[in-house]
């Protein structure tokens, strides 16, 4: 996908093109996930817009698989990184070493960690202390990372695609709230339905396996987040936003009333910035030009619902997140209600 | 919603290229003014039932309560500023351009068109070409828009009801104004209009709300009435009254029957004509009719004593002519009896045609005194809309106590013609009665032959059980319980049983 922006008609070609690649990239992960196709396209989504994702579910519902299925369609340089108990964060950044020199002296030499690639696959990333986890705080932000005072830049383009287990889950240890924040969207991967699960068999216990082409690469990527950043949104649009985020403030004079009884913090200025790039490539997936209310409250959901940190009234009470966010998206007044 | 204020229309601007100013002349903005027109109709009238219902509930409850309760002007214009908004609202709403975003926003959510058409009406912070790629987007979009199908012209059916009570309450109040059924209404005012309506006012009620001229007018009235009374004789009701005693009394004597009647109902003329005949056919009675005319002529004269002593005198000096035999005295007496009877016939009718207008005034000024109690009533609240209808009973109420007064006062051509008794029934004496019309009557008990047979009739035996056919119950009402030592029951109600006991005599 070319960067070059000549008028309207290159402008309407690039948008053509974004949509075009945009959608092969979903359809070849589609060869190799069954089901899920909102996943797999939030998942793109996020990938375009630079974000990191955070997935969750049980064990084998294909969570890696989308992930390697990914790496597999675009071509970028793919990490896994599988995050154990013992997992220290040296493993995950890299460390210096001693190397001999050709003059017969000594020296440290920094050997990177996994972390320095494109597309990172954080697997179960709750299974590590806390310690071991934030080691990719920094990576996931700032795109770097500081080893014995030496700043690392990463190679652009950097996503982190972290896999969790619900973390009622035996051995699981909370995401710190820092590193969550940094985390674009937090999908939620649920059961296959008995039509996915016997294609998953078709698929998956025969001879023949898919075969997954490559048909974007990482500068597609970053040609295509940047153009979907100039997506034209409306004040009234991006006045609910706000008003979305408000609402999760228990603080704020506009905040839901469920907000107040269970929310103990609400969204960061991220979830809004997450929700309207989202909301931009989700316009764009959809030819327009514009972002509309609906985008906005497609990428509600995974934009917050990992960003709200529920108290112990709404932990004792066995309130999810997501019934709080259906509230506020229910409550919200849009301009022209 | 977020509403924007469309500008008012500049002078000298005509009323389409106005439409045009609130909008973009390109061809995005030039599609959106009939789908904005479009979508206000049909905003418009979905809203017309509430609002209409509103309004015309609220002039029936103000046509009713300006009827009933006598609202004043001030209430009566704030309520009509109350009915009149929402007509002026809906007015304005067919008149101003809605504004383009509302419109836009309008047709984004009806036909889930992304917020193409609002982004495309405020802007955004996009480059330029991606906002003519979003422009272009819009106007694509736009032009697919079936206008008529987003919002057509329908009052929803959950709004019918409201419809309803609308036109009923239109209904109601122009019947109510136009059929004048509550005659009240739609006139300027309930006192200005009984003011116009009787063509008086009165005023010690509401003095803020009277009209001069008709004061004056009340003041003339009772002027004319404390004259009228002042010029009234204080001799004329007495000889009235001996005029009617001395009748009566010689109407039971076979020669003064004519003249008795002819006093006895107040035709002096008659009565003196009468009296002149009489003296002139005096020579030719015999004794006996002599002295029976003697006789009535004396007990008249001692009846008209104490009311009219002239009168009184002549009738007693012709009697003592005719007891004495001199009949040329008597003949005499009886013709100054008959200017005497005339003297007193002139003075009575002088008097009678007073008390008719004073009766005359009365009533004119009873009528304008109820009119004016009606309209104070109405100015304190109560119901004035039925002005002419209540006045009218009034006056006829005020009419009724004006001629009882005047009855009570001497008489006239009132319904009461009798005369007012001065102290109580008491002061009556004992041959004296007051008739069924309150008049005076001389009562004169003789035995005659037919009334000295004693007629034997049995003894009223009140209850007295089979006997007499009547239980001594009084049906429902139970039993009186009568004294011990007479041990008997007397019924409550004794009508039946006295009207069997005269009928079975």
């Amino acid at each position: 996908m070319s960067t070059a922006v000549n008028g309207s008609d290159a402008t309407k070609e690039l948008a053509r093109a974004f949509r075009d690649q945009a959608t092969a990239v979903i359809d070849e992960v589609g060869k190799l996930i069954v089901g899920h196709r909102q996943i797999v396209r939030d998942t793109v989504v996020c990938l375009i817009a630079g974000g990191n994702v955070l997935i969750e579910g049980v064990p084998g519902l294909g969570k890696t698989e989308l992930v390697r299925a990914l790496g597999r369609a675009i071509d970028l340089r793919f990490s896994r990184i599988q995050f154990t108990p013992d997992l220290m964060p040296a493993d995950i950044t890299g460390t210096n070493v001693v190397v001999d020199g050709t003059d017969g002296q000594r020296a440290f030499r920094f050997e990177p960690g996994p972390v320095f690639a494109n597309l990172v696959l954080a697997d179960e990333i709750n299974r590590a202390t806390p310690k071991t986890q934030a080691a990719l705080l920094e990576a996931m932000q700032e795109r770097q990372v500081s080893v014995a005072r030496e700043v690392h830049v990463l190679d652009p383009p950097f996503f982190v695609m972290a896999t969790q287990n619900p973390i009622e889950m035996e051995g699981t240890y909370p995401l710190p709230e820092a590193q969550v924040d940094r985390f674009m969207f937090k999908l939620v991967v649920g059961y296959p339905t008995a039509g996915e699960l016997s294609e998953i068999l078709d698929r998956t216990t025969g001879a023949a396996q898919p075969d997954i082409a490559r048909v974007a690469t990482g500068d597609d990527l970053l040609a295509m987040g940047a153009f979907a950043r100039r997506v034209a949104i409306a004040p009234h649009v991006g006045s609910y936003v706000v008003d979305l985020v408000k609402s999760t403030h228990p603080q704020d004079p506009t905040a839901h009333e469920l907000t107040r009884q269970y929310v103990r913090y609400g969204c960061s200025p991220r979830a809004a910035q997450a929700m309207v790039l989202a909301a931009k490539v989700y316009a764009m997936l959809d030819g327009r030009f514009n972002v509309g209310f609906d985008d906005i409250r497609a990428a509600a959901r995974p934009s917050m619902r990992h960003r709200l940190l529920l108290n112990f009234e709404a932990e004792a009470d066995a309130i999810p997140a997501e019934h709080i966010l259906d509230a506020i998206l229910m409550s919200t007044r849009r301009a022209g209600d | 919603m977020r509403v924007e204020l469309a500008p008012l229309i500049p002078r000298g601007v005509s009323w389409p290229a106005f439409r045009a100013t609130a909008y973009e002349s390109d061809a995005f903005g030039q599609r959106l003014i009939p789908l904005a027109r479009r979508w206000q109709r049909h905003q418009t009238l979905r809203s017309a039932p509430r609002m209409l219902a509103i309004s015309f509930s609220t002039g029936l409850l103000v046509v009713l309560g300006a009827t009933a309760l006598g609202w004043s002007q001030l209430v009566i214009g704030l309520a009509l500023v109350a009915v009149l908004t929402p007509l002026v609202v809906l007015a304005m709403r067919a008149l101003v351009a809605p504004p383009p975003l509302s419109a836009a926003l309008a047709y984004d959510r009806r036909l889930a068109m992304f917020e193409r058409l609002s982004t495309a009406v405020v802007g955004s912070q996009a480059d330029e070409h991606m906002r003519d790629l979003q422009r272009q987007d819009a106007l694509r979009a736009l032009a697919g828009v079936n206008a008529s199908r987003a919002f057509p012209y329908r009052v929803p059916r959950s709004e019918l009801g409201l419809l309803a009570i609308a036109a009923v309450g239109l209904a109601a109040g122009l019947l109510a104004v136009t059929a004048n059924v509550l005659p009240g209404v739609g006139r300027q005012g309930p006192v200005s209009s009984l003011a116009e309506e009787l063509g008086t006012t009165v005023d010690d009620t509401a003095p803020a709300l009277a009209d001069p001229a008709v004061l004056a007018q009340i003041d003339q009235i009772r002027a004319a009435m404390a004259e009228l009374e002042r010029q009234r004789d204080p001799e004329s009701a007495p000889a009235a009254m001996a005029a009617q005693a001395a009748g009566e009394a010689l109407r039971r004597t076979a020669e003064g029957r004519r003249l008795g009647r002819a006093l006895d109902s107040g035709d002096f003329q008659a009565a003196a004509g009468e009296a002149r005949e009489l003296g002139e056919q005096i020579s030719g009675m015999n004794s006996t009719r002599q002295d029976e005319l003697a006789a009535g002529l004396r007990e008249a004269s001692r009846r008209a004593e104490g009311l009219d002593e002239g009168l009184a005198n002549q009738l007693r000096a012709a009697a003592e002519a005719l007891e004495r035999g001199q009949l040329a005295d008597a003949r005499s007496a009886l013709a100054q009896l008959a200017q005497e009877i005339e003297a007193v016939g002139a003075t009575v009718n002088a008097d009678r045609g007073i008390e008719a207008q004073l009766d005359q005034l009365a009533r004119q000024l009873a009528r304008a005194e109820a009119s004016a109690g009606a309209s104070a009533s109405g100015t304190e609240g109560d119901s004035s809309a039925d002005a002419p209808a209540s006045s009218a009973a009034a006056a006829a109420q005020a009419e009724a106590g004006a001629e009882a007064a005047a009855g009570s006062q001497g008489g006239g051509d009132s319904v009461v013609s009798g005369r007012a008794l001065e102290g109580t029934l008491e002061t009556l004496a004992p041959e004296q009665r007051l008739n069924v019309e309150g008049q005076l009557e001389i009562v004169e008990i003789k035995p005659t032959e037919e009334g000295a047979e004693m007629v034997e009739r049995p003894i009223l035996e009140l209850g007295s059980g089979g006997s007499s056919g009547f239980e001594a119950s009084a049906g429902d009402r139970g039993y009186a319980v009568g004294r011990p030592d007479v041990a008997r029951s007397v019924p409550l109600d004794m009508l039946p049983m006295l009207d069997r006991y005269f009928r079975e005599r």
